[in-house]
């Protein structure tokens, strides 16, 4: 028997779901029926199953921290929309008064007093929240980005810096001592397109710039950010030991910038548990796991050790030659 | 049996201020709607910008959203949108001709189903090295023009029915069944192209 002019048509129809029950159960009987047709169908479906090797990666895992990060953000503009949608009736009904009497302005102007002051710092607190989430899913695609360099080094996160005798991550104060800061490492993930720039800047620091159009087209030609400002983290120490990616514990490898050294130089400050600035001048700070955990925490005791982040075991000064002794000794540096 | 919310009583909650309802929403549809672009654009960094940005969208227009409909559909909507400004954006995407007819002419087409209905030789996959059958794959889905490729990754790889496809592209149903059909002859003609370099068609 003769096919309809639309027969293969309806046959890859068959084969993508896309018929009617009825349909489909006709084309059933027709593919058992006749050897010709149930040949021509097994061809059209061999043909459809070679998509199914198209196979796709997972997207990061935080993506839908992301989106929640940015729907946090976009928070006021459901607001302002709830408001204007508001039925005209409703809003006449409050602006008909034709005057307030001084009691009534009185009591409005208490009313938004006391709104003022218990919104403003509500909202102000949740802009915080918004953007230390925001921070740490900028970490999340840091760690992202060090987990594919590391699978290519056996674990270790990117080094180029530090190692090297004669040349201090700080600024020495002999000007002729050549420095590299460990800002180095963190630039090659950028420079080898592990991570985007934008993923390295933290709103909440209010100094940070993400790199501008021209430095990112020149990326190759840079060892390390253009600009301090363009990087709003820090990450642990290359001069020392540290801990592979992917062990089961949370030994820090990135946070907040170190209090210690803003501006490029050691600052003595008057307390060792001080908090990274970059969050409302010293909430708390973010840190990002060798386990790949992003942990929000209120002091800078914290790790495996719960040792000072910002800090080695043995020193209480800094010249740019130190590292820690030992991986599980955390030292997150400029 | 307590059933879980639907799509649409989840963003309703969302509009009443729930604080987790959207967050639902996003963890029930941000996976498939990623695999969606990434398909559709090639590009994971895109992929990921367009998902956020398309949930961002429903967030802000939520309050517009007609309960009557399906969110899903809508969802793809705004996401093949965004996506197909990227493609619009990304000049240096090689573009090949759109020499399969999209408006239900295909008697032009020099390889329709008839020849992948009558193909003889090994099957397509028998003719790959196990490593490459991806890649090769991707790349033939890729060098479809993007009306075919949308159509075809809503349809193979997301199961939607004609009429929520005609919905998500804004175009007569009647087109998305041709736009599909050639979508699927122009894969067979470009992954052949693509075995036989020289277009050496054994068919």
């Amino acid at each position: 028997m003769d096919h309809p002019d639309n027969y293969p048509e309806r046959l890859m129809e068959y084969h993508l779901g896309l018929l009617e029950d009825e349909q489909a159960e006709r084309m059933r009987h027709e593919i058992a029926r006749s050897a010709r047709s149930a040949s021509q169908s097994r061809n059209i479906s061999q043909w459809l199953e070679l998509l199914d090797e198209y196979h796709t990666p997972p997207p990061p895992t935080h993506l839908a921290d992301q989106v929640m990060c940015r729907i946090e953000q976009a928070s006021p503009l459901r607001i302002t929309e709830a408001v204007s949608s508001l039925p005209p009736s409703s809003k006449g009904r409050v602006f008909r008064r034709p005057v307030l009497s001084l009691r009534e302005l009185v009591a409005l102007a208490a009313c938004i007093t006391l709104f003022v002051g218990v919104l403003v710092p509500g909202f102000s607190q949740q802009r915080s929240r918004a953007r230390r989430m925001m921070c740490a899913s900028n970490l999340g695609s840091i760690y992202q980005g060090v987990s594919q360099y590391a699978a290519g080094f056996n674990g270790h996160m990117p080094q180029t810096a530090g190692f090297v005798p004669g040349i201090n991550w700080l600024q020495s104060p002999r000007p002729e001592v050549p420095r590299m800061p460990n800002s180095r490492n963190r630039y090659m993930l950028v420079r080898l397109r592990f991570v985007k720039p934008d993923s390295f800047i933290c709103a909440a620091r209010g100094s940070a710039r993400t790199m501008n159009a021209d430095q990112i087209d020149q990326i190759d030609q840079f060892d390390d950010f253009p600009d301090p400002e363009n990087c709003s983290f820090d990450s642990q120490n290359m001069a020392g030991p540290t801990l592979r990616l992917g062990e089961r514990t949370c030994a820090p490898i990135y946070a907040d910038r170190n209090p210690f050294f803003e501006g490029g130089k050691f600052n003595t400050l008057a307390s060792l548990e001080i908090n990274s600035t970059s969050h409302d001048g010293g909430s708390g700070q973010n840190v990002l796991c060798s386990d790949g955990r992003v942990v929000w925490t209120i002091t800078p005791m914290f790790g495996p050790r719960a040792d000072n982040i910002w800090q080695i075991d043995e020193a209480t000064s800094y010249t740019g030659t130190e590292y820690q002794r030992h991986p599980t000794d955390s030292f997150v540096i400029p | 049996m307590v059933s879980s919310p639907t799509d649409e009583e989840l963003l309703a909650d969302h509009l009443r201020g729930h604080p987790n309802a959207f967050r639902v929403l996003v963890d029930r549809h941000h996976l498939e709607l990623h695999r969606f672009v990434l398909r559709f654009t090639g590009s994971s960094a895109a992929a990921e910008d367009v998902v956020q940005d398309s949930f961002i969208q429903v967030h802000i227009a939520a309050a517009s959203f007609d309960p009557q409909r399906k969110l899903k559909p809508w969802l793809f909507t705004i996401a093949a949108n965004k996506a197909r400004d990227y493609l619009r954006r990304r000049t240096r995407r090689r573009e090949v001709p759109l020499d399969a007819p999209v408006d239900g002419d295909s008697d032009s087409d020099g390889l329709r189903f008839f020849a992948l209905m009558a193909d003889q030789g090994p099957t397509p996959l028998e003719t790959l090295q196990e490593a490459e059958k991806g890649a090769i794959v991707r790349k033939t889905v890729d060098q479809l023009p993007a009306p075919l490729r949308e159509v075809l990754v809503l349809a193979y790889f997301h199961h939607f029915p004609y009429k929520e496809m005609a919905e998500i592209l804004d175009i007569p149903l009647g087109t998305v069944k041709s736009r599909l059909h050639s979508a699927v002859s122009q894969f067979g003609k470009l992954f052949r192209e693509g075995q036989n370099p020289q277009g050496q068609h054994d068919v």
